[in-house]
């Protein structure tokens, strides 16, 4: 079924989240729902739909999706010639060209293959946190990459984590499940400490078949990112991995006598904020962001880091696009 | 510098308070952050802190102790001395001295010029209060602050007397204002050549204020004619004889051509010699019928008020007067002598209360109750009779032996013109000065002449008799009488006064106007009412016509004159020690006066405030 955005808002307006196609409910237990607040307007679905995501390599799935694989494949799409060498199938000799050159060539077609997107979610207690949040601006980020995928008849999923996963969205295609990932976001429950490591160990024990992983997180995690990540590549996974921090974690606004509470772990620091101490701060997470972009780099992950004071749209039609995930 | 309330440098204590919370680590406040990962490395550092500081370089603790200390002082209520506050009262001396031109063009302009450079020499807060001494001290204008404009309009307006200052109470209406500026230095500046009785100033009390005087004037020559009567010719009906003094105030000996007028008619002129400050005294017989004498001199002296003098000849009463002595051949040769008096003579044991208006008691002195109603002369108070010294108006004492007269209140109208000095009396009836009684001369033992009035009768006593004096020799005798019966008859009103005295009018029945006329020409009118007319302008030397008139026709005319033939006035030597050498007050004295320092204190403290919290603002941003 060929869904169009209006006839997508049309429907979403009929199960009652009008405009605000992701609107926060309420949030319940230790984790709690996120306030109300817009994902996505009908403009930026629109210029999304433009968008195709990309992929270093394509992945199986059993499915012929839109992107062009690296493997060739018996199809119709002509892809090359080369030499015929023994051990070569004599069925994909084209013998128009013996017939004219006396020479013998292989006729080489490329497959269509799909690309299955997973989006991990970290919903972690650090992420509610900011104004606007940074939840929010990673729910609407996951909301505008599985729109995206979704439009391009990519598979995705989306799973979110803190310190240890919790919901799952499963593995669909078509432009009209973006309605029940719309919902599905909406009812993202926040909470927990950070935990990547254990996070990703349940998430690839479950079977992959391979893809792109998106995690969108602040990496504020004590036991540190690289081993949750590397379980993502030892899966088969190319991962990209979606850095967010709020303005003021990059450049806080804080003075004087402060008793600074830790909102995952409760813990607690007492400090005089002063102008040496903001400096310092300011140098220590300069170093971290270095310190993952390299370390990420080393392992061929795209490392994204974001600050959420950019608009949504710079962020998914430049910045993205200058990291080559999406065109 | 001093401290009024310096209980309340106890805020100080504030001071350490508020080092203290310096020096005490603040209660944190919480913030929530979504990490506090990279905080830890930063908070390591001071976590190891103990739980205090020295505050060192620190702008705000510094402004904050300062402001605390600048309240504190503020509070304790300092105050220094200085920035003195000046009140100057100007004592203009008005009296007719200062007319004399010694000091160009006379001592009261000079005068106002001195005055007019200490108003202009006060600083700007300064407060300056003028005042005219003259026969009654007035204020002529005080200012406070800058705006002196009144004062100065007034001194400009300011003109002289032509009578005598009343130095004394000039000085005790300054002391009074003086007395309301405590908050200030006062001083009060006497402007005056020092021709005034000289003045006690321990009778001010204590005024707090320096007093001083500012010498004006520096000549004393004057040739004045400082006295001119007009008795009755001795002998005659109807003809008149004017007594006259001429008196030289200078160091040098004067001759000065004087002439004398009968109604405007030269009867005398005459050159007189007089030795340096001498006198010269004549009588000029003046034509019958005369009624205004005046005397003139031709001098080049430097107060030319008291060159002229005139006297009116007063319309003749016949006076009865009963003579009660036992002797009264002396009385009744004296009396007779004088024209329009009438006298009868009663024998002491014949004597009853009469109706005369004046009774001598010669040597004769009954009872109180046996007095007559009108007035008495009582010369040599002899009891008449055994009588209860109680019952006498005058009892006597004792018989004293040959005394002379130390001391006459030459302005009493009893010794106008009466020189006493170096009269010799064998004995007289010693006395003490009955309650009523005002002593005008007085010998070493006691009250020679005295005056009063005793139970609404006018009384004069002479303690002594004249019979058994030198005094009868004198020219001053029949004066002394006749000044006696004219002063125990007074008149309705005076023929001759002084300047600025006050002229009781008493208008007659149907009155409707009263005019008087000034020497000027100008003329004044008044309406009648109930009581005399009060008429004081009498500062301009001349003549004074009183005209009484109903609507159609004048009911009455008198005349006075104003003769500035004042002995004590007329003698222009400046007296530098007329205040006997000023004063100068202890409390007046000090350097300043204690300023109260506590607005600036406060106005500090306040930009201190504004400054701290800019300060603080600016670094919070």
């Amino acid at each position: 079924m060929k869904l169009s955005v209006a006839s997508l808002l049309a429907r979403a307006r009929s199960y009652g989240l009008g405009t605000r196609q992701l609107s926060s409910r309420a949030w319940a237990g230790r984790r709690v729902r996120p306030d109300s607040e817009v994902l996505l307007d009908e403009t930026f679905l629109r210029r999304l739909e433009r968008l195709n995501l990309l992929a270093r390599r394509a992945t199986r799935t059993g499915v012929v999706g839109e992107h062009r694989s690296h493997r060739r494949a018996a199809s119709l799409e002509f892809a090359d010639y080369r030499h015929y060498v023994v051990g070569d199938d004599l069925r994909r000799i084209d013998w128009n060209v013996y017939g004219r050159l006396d020479n013998l060539f292989l006729k080489l077609t490329e497959a269509k293959e799909d690309i299955a997107l997973h989006l991990l979610l970290d919903c972690s207690q650090s992420m509610n946190w900011g104004q606007p949040r940074k939840l929010l601006y990673a729910r609407q980020l996951v909301a505008a990459l599985g729109y995206l995928a979704l439009s391009r008849f990519d598979a995705i999923t989306v799973a979110t984590f803190s310190d240890g996963l919790h919901e799952r969205f499963p593995l669909t295609r078509g432009k009209g499940q973006a309605l029940a990932l719309l919902s599905f976001l909406n009812d993202v429950q926040v909470g927990g400490t950070t935990d990547l490591d254990a996070a990703m160990a349940t998430y690839c024990a479950g079977t992959l078949r391979g893809g792109v992983a998106v995690v969108v997180s602040d990496l504020l995690t004590p036991g540190g990112q690289e081993a949750g990540v590397q379980r993502l590549l030892r899966a088969g996974l190319e991962v990209t991995v979606v850095h967010l921090l709020h303005a003021h974690e990059l450049h806080p606004e804080l003075s004087g006598e402060l008793e600074l509470l830790d909102v995952e772990t409760g813990e607690i620091v007492e400090i005089t904020v002063g102008q040496e101490a903001i400096r310092s701060y300011e140098e220590r997470v300069a170093a971290w962001c270095r310190s993952l972009k390299e370390s990420f780099a080393a392992h061929g992950v795209t490392y994204v880091q974001v600050d959420t004071s950019i608009p949504l749209e710079s962020l998914v039609l430049q910045h993205l696009r200058q990291r080559r995930l999406v065109r | 510098m001093a401290l009024l309330q310096p209980g309340a440098l106890g805020f100080l204590v504030l001071i350490p308070v508020i080092v203290l919370f310096y020096i005490l680590r603040a209660q944190h406040q919480q913030q929530r952050i979504p990490s506090t990962l990279f905080w830890r490395n930063i908070s390591s550092d001071l976590e190891g802190r103990p739980s205090w500081r020295m505050p060192l370089r620190n702008l705000l603790l510094l402004l904050q102790i300062l402001i605390v200390a600048l309240l504190t002082f503020g509070l304790a209520r300092p105050s220094i001395m200085g920035g003195m506050k000046r009140h100057l009262v100007v004592v203009l001396d008005a009296s007719v001295s200062m007319q004399a031109t010694d000091a160009l063009p006379s001592r009261f302009e000079a005068a106002k010029r001195e005055a007019s450079d200490l108003i202009g020499g006060l600083a700007s807060g300064d407060d300056v209060t003028l005042i005219r001494a003259a026969r009654s001290p007035s204020i002529l204008e005080s200012a406070t602050g800058q705006d002196r404009t009144p004062v100065f309009a007034a001194l400009a307006s300011a003109v002289p007397s032509g009578g005598p200052s009343d130095m004394l109470a000039a000085l005790a209406l300054a002391s009074s204002l003086t007395s309301q500026h405590t908050d200030a230095h006062n001083e009060i500046v006497v402007l005056s050549d020092g021709v005034f009785p000289r003045v006690d100033l321990g009778k001010l009390g204590s005024p707090p204020a320096d007093i001083r005087q500012q010498m004006i004037g520096q000549s004393s020559r004057n040739v004045a004619v400082t006295e001119l009567s007009v008795r009755p010719m001795l002998g005659t009906v109807g003809r008149h004889v004017a007594f006259t003094r001429v008196t030289n105030y200078a160091d040098q000996p004067a001759d000065v051509p004087l002439r004398a007028l009968a109604d405007g008619i030269t009867v005398e002129n005459r050159r007189l010699q007089l030795p340096a400050r001498g006198a010269a005294e004549l009588t000029l017989n003046l034509p019958t019928g005369t009624k205004i004498v005046e005397v003139q001199l031709e001098t080049d002296d430097f107060l030319r008020l008291d060159d002229q003098a005139q006297a009116v000849v007063s319309a003749e009463r016949q006076i009865n007067v009963t003579l009660v002595s036992s002797n009264p051949v002396f009385w009744d040769r004296v009396l007779r002598a004088m024209p329009l008096v009438k006298v009868t003579k009663v024998r002491p044991s014949a004597y009853r209360p009469g109706p005369a208006d004046v009774t001598i008691l010669d040597g004769y002195q009954p009872a109180t109750s046996q007095w007559p109603t009108g007035s008495v002369l009582l010369v040599n108070p002899v009891p008449a009779g055994r009588i209860e010294p109680t019952q006498l108006p005058v009892p006597p004492m004792s018989e004293t032996g040959a005394v002379q007269v130390v001391r006459a209140t030459r302005q009493a109208p009893i010794l106008d013109g009466v020189d006493l000095s170096s009269v010799v009396l064998a004995k007289t009836v010693k006395v003490k000065l009955p309650p009523w009684g005002h002593s005008i001369a007085d010998t070493s033992e006691g009250p020679l002449i005295f005056e009063g009035q005793l139970e609404g009768r006018r009384v004069v006593v002479f303690s002594f008799d004249p019979s058994q004096s030198e005094l009868p020799q004198r020219l001053a005798f029949p004066i002394l009488v006749a000044n006696t019966l004219s002063w125990l008859t007074p008149t309705d009103l005076p023929t001759s006064v002084k300047p600025g005295s006050i002229v009781d009018v008493q208008p007659v029945a149907n009155a409707s106007e009263v005019i008087v006329r000034l020497p000027n020409g100008k003329a004044q009118a008044f309406q009648p009412r109930s009581g005399p007319i009060r008429f004081a302008q009498t500062d301009a030397v001349g003549r004074y016509t009183i005209t009484q008139r109903s609507e159609s026709s004048v009911l009455a005319q008198h005349t006075f004159v104003v003769n500035a033939t004042d002995e004590l006035a007329s003698d222009i030597r400046p007296h530098a020690d007329a205040l006997g050498g000023g004063l100068v007050n202890a409390a007046s004295a000090m350097p300043g006066v204690q300023q109260e320092t506590w607005p600036y204190l406060a106005a500090g403290a306040l930009a201190f405030l504004a400054g701290e919290w800019w300060y603080y603002c600016r670094r919070k941003a």
